[in-house]
């Protein structure tokens, strides 16, 4: 199915060099196979029913070529609360999709990144490529993604050398600066976590705009035995953005990955993971939160396949909706017949502020064998009034109990998280956001 | 300092409170004894301010102001605290961090600085070891996983560290054992002052041994139908509700 949408995109792919022979042209090639065949998702594809993503169709997106250093100014970015957080981490900026040639990398002890092109495709190590986890099938926009690979951000953890070295952590911001037009910009960042390594990684989306554009990152990561990540995604783009994050994780045995996702700008943003438990024993945690308010639309889409036994998986995903956003919230455990002894649990709930805010949740259990323990919850309500009203009755505004109530309500999601100084920053910002 | 007159209240519709009339002064702890159902939470609750509760006819004066315009938090603000029968978890919300804010909001309102850490840490710890709570509590969620006589120590705290002119205790002793009940008792004999009030809503005369009362109240059916000395709450223990239900009828044939 070939609209006016995905002929363009798909002229503008033609733009990029293809006398190159390297391997990321070769990927851009079936990228744009695939997207040719896919095109843009629609509501009558299951997995989209309740994400409208045709006010896509109504924006002039176009392909930013050139790679510049951008002519945004910098400091227009440091206002989020978050990036007070982050400042003091080792970061890379990628503007419009591109990291720009003549910015430093930042020195990390036991990180090796490295920039890949079609002119400088040297590997640290033959994990941190892309296009190993990546499926396009039935992900249309990690195939558009991939029609637009042009540059991929390359990362390799290796283990410390001795116990009492620090996690290593970097942070890898997306910007979007659209001076004139309204760009598509399709970063691609790998990460590739050595046995017994380990890696916190804060990956961030956000755009110094007032114009609609499009970002549709794709991660790729993969953590071999006993390798250890801690992800954390701050989607804060611009209120007219589409912001779309693919994200496939590989897990060998032992391996541990832990993913905290923040869905909050945007007017339409979507993260799917997929995450593959290939070795024994591995791990995976997803956490999320999503805030949406005006008509936002937050969705999150995850798929965890346990394929070997004895692996656990556990889900909580929280949404607090004002206004007439929508969230979508759709969790599949899929349990193969070989994965006995799979431990998975899922939790997904929201609060509605708004009358006319309204979340979607959708969990699926696919188990394939009997020596499995699986659960699923999902609930959609309102503030707890007991809770509100026993605040105020000690004295607190109806504003600070609904602030409170309502940080409590969001920040469960990042309790865990040891990065201690970004959830409470966060839960600073819920209290203060919602106590209105 | 409270005045409540011909006060008449509903819940989801159905009228439980008639008509009750009750005058509170500073130094006084009155008890409100009466039967399941006769409306004694509700009266607790109404005077809090809690929404689910609708205030039909009748007044409530506290402080000389009208209670009953007022928002909930701004009644707490003046010095009314209610001390819940069903105290309610808030998950993700630690025992500190809202006592402290609560304590702080009290402060503002009365026109002063707020507490610091250090200042914060001396009042508490000079009440937990009133309370006999453990410190743990303090770092936890409010209530969240608290046994039910943690749950009401955990009122008794607040009430302490809250410091209001008026405490209203809504069936306080339910579900504590007599260890706890002594706990309980020791913190409001604790606050009992010459310039405070305490109003026990209680359905059982076993906390009167421990918080003595100067005037007992009996409720039943949304009215306060007699009232006497401690006696009375004793005569309520010996022998039960029923004979006033017959003297209330005797005085109606006649």
């Amino acid at each position: 199915m070939t609209q006016e949408l995905e002929m363009r995109f798909i002229e503008q792919s033609h733009q990029l060099d293809t006398s190159a022979t390297s391997p990321l042209s070769a990927l851009r090639a079936k990228g744009l196979k695939s997207f040719r065949e896919q095109g843009f998702p629609n509501s009558r594809m299951e997995e989209w029913r309740t994400t409208d993503i045709n006010p896509i169709r109504n924006v002039n997106l176009s392909y930013l070529h050139k790679i510049d250093s951008p002519q945004c100014d910098q400091h227009a970015l440091t206002g989020a609360w978050w990036r007070a957080v982050l400042k003091d981490l080792p970061t890379v900026t990628s503007w419009n999709g591109h990291v720009a040639a003549n910015s430093k990398h930042p020195d990390v002890p036991c990180v090796d990144m490295r920039i890949l092109t079609d002119n400088d495709h040297t590997p640290a190590t033959p994990g941190a490529v892309p296009g190993r986890v990546a499926e396009l099938d039935e992900y249309p926009f990690a195939a558009l993604n991939t029609a637009f690979l042009e540059q991929a951000i390359c990362v390799t953890a290796a283990a410390v050398a001795d116990d009492g070295e620090t996690q290593p952590a970097l942070h890898v911001a997306h910007c979007v600066s659209a001076t004139d037009g309204n760009p598509h910009v399709h970063p691609r960042l790998v990460i590739h976590v050595q046995p017994n390594a380990s890696l916190r990684l804060i990956e961030s989306t956000c755009g110094v705009t007032d114009q609609p554009y499009l970002v549709n990152t794709v991660t790729e990561i993969v953590l071999e035995e006993g390798a250890s990540l801690e992800h954390i995604r701050i989607q804060d783009d611009a209120p007219g953005a589409f912001s779309f994050g693919n994200i496939y994780v590989r897990q060998e045995a032992n391996a541990r990955y832990v993913s905290f996702a923040l869905n909050m700008g945007a007017a339409i943003a979507r993260n799917e993971f997929l995450v593959d438990l290939k070795g024994e024993h591995a791990e995976c945690v997803l956490n999320g939160l999503y805030t949406g308010s005006r008509s936002q639309l937050l969705d999150t889409h995850s798929i965890i396949r346990h394929s070997v036994p004895h692996c656990t998986s556990s889900e909580l995903y929280k949404g607090i909706m004002d206004g007439d956003s929508r969230g979508v919230f759709r969790g599949l455990i899929h349990v193969l017949p070989h994965a006995i002894k799979t431990s998975a649990y899922q939790t997904s709930r929201a609060l509605l502020l708004s009358k006319t805010a309204k979340v979607h949740a959708k969990p699926q259990l696919l188990i394939f064998n009997d020596d499995v323990k699986c659960s699923h919850g999902a609930t959609v309500g309102g503030l707890d009034l007991d809770a509100f009203f026993f605040l105020q009755s000690r004295g607190l505004s109806p504003s600070r109990a609904r602030g409170i109530l309502t940080a409590a309500f969001g920040g469960e999601p990042f309790r865990e998280l040891e990065f201690s100084e970004l959830t409470s920053a966060l839960t600073d910002r819920l209290r203060e956001q919602y106590a209105e | 300092m409270l005045t409540i007159t011909d006060l008449k209240a509903s819940v989801a519709g159905n009228d439980i409170l008639k008509g009750v009339n009750l005058s509170v002064n500073e130094g006084d702890v009155h008890a409100i004894m009466g039967p399941n159902g006769s409306g004694k939470s509700t009266l607790a609750n109404v005077l809090a301010g809690h929404p689910a509760y609708t205030v039909t006819s009748g007044t409530a004066t506290y402080k000389g102001e009208n209670l009953l315009d007022k928002e909930p938090h701004l009644r707490a603000r003046e010095g009314l605290f209610l001390a819940f029968q069903h105290p309610v978890e808030i998950p993700g919300v630690t025992n500190a961090y809202f006592l402290k804010n609560a304590l702080n909001a009290l402060r503002e309102h009365n026109g002063e600085e707020p507490v610091d850490a250090v200042e914060f840490r001396t009042i508490l710890e000079e009440n937990i070891r009133i309370v006999g709570i453990d410190n743990a509590l303090l770092k936890r969620p409010v209530n969240e996983g608290f046994s039910g006589g943690e749950k009401k120590r955990n009122e008794i705290l607040q009430l302490l560290v809250l410091n209001p002119a008026l405490a209203i205790l809504d069936e306080t002793d339910s579900g504590l054992d007599i260890d706890a009940l002594k706990i309980v008792a020791s913190g409001v004999n604790h606050f009992r002052a010459d310039d405070r009030a305490v109003v026990v809503v209680t359905h059982y005369q076993r906390l009167l041994n421990y918080i003595e009362p100067d005037f007992v109240h009996v409720l039943m059916d949304g009215r306060i139908v007699k009232s006497g000395d401690r006696m009375l709450a004793q005569e309520l223990e010996a022998r039960g509700y029923d004979w006033i239900r017959d003297e209330l009828s005797e005085g109606d044939a006649a």
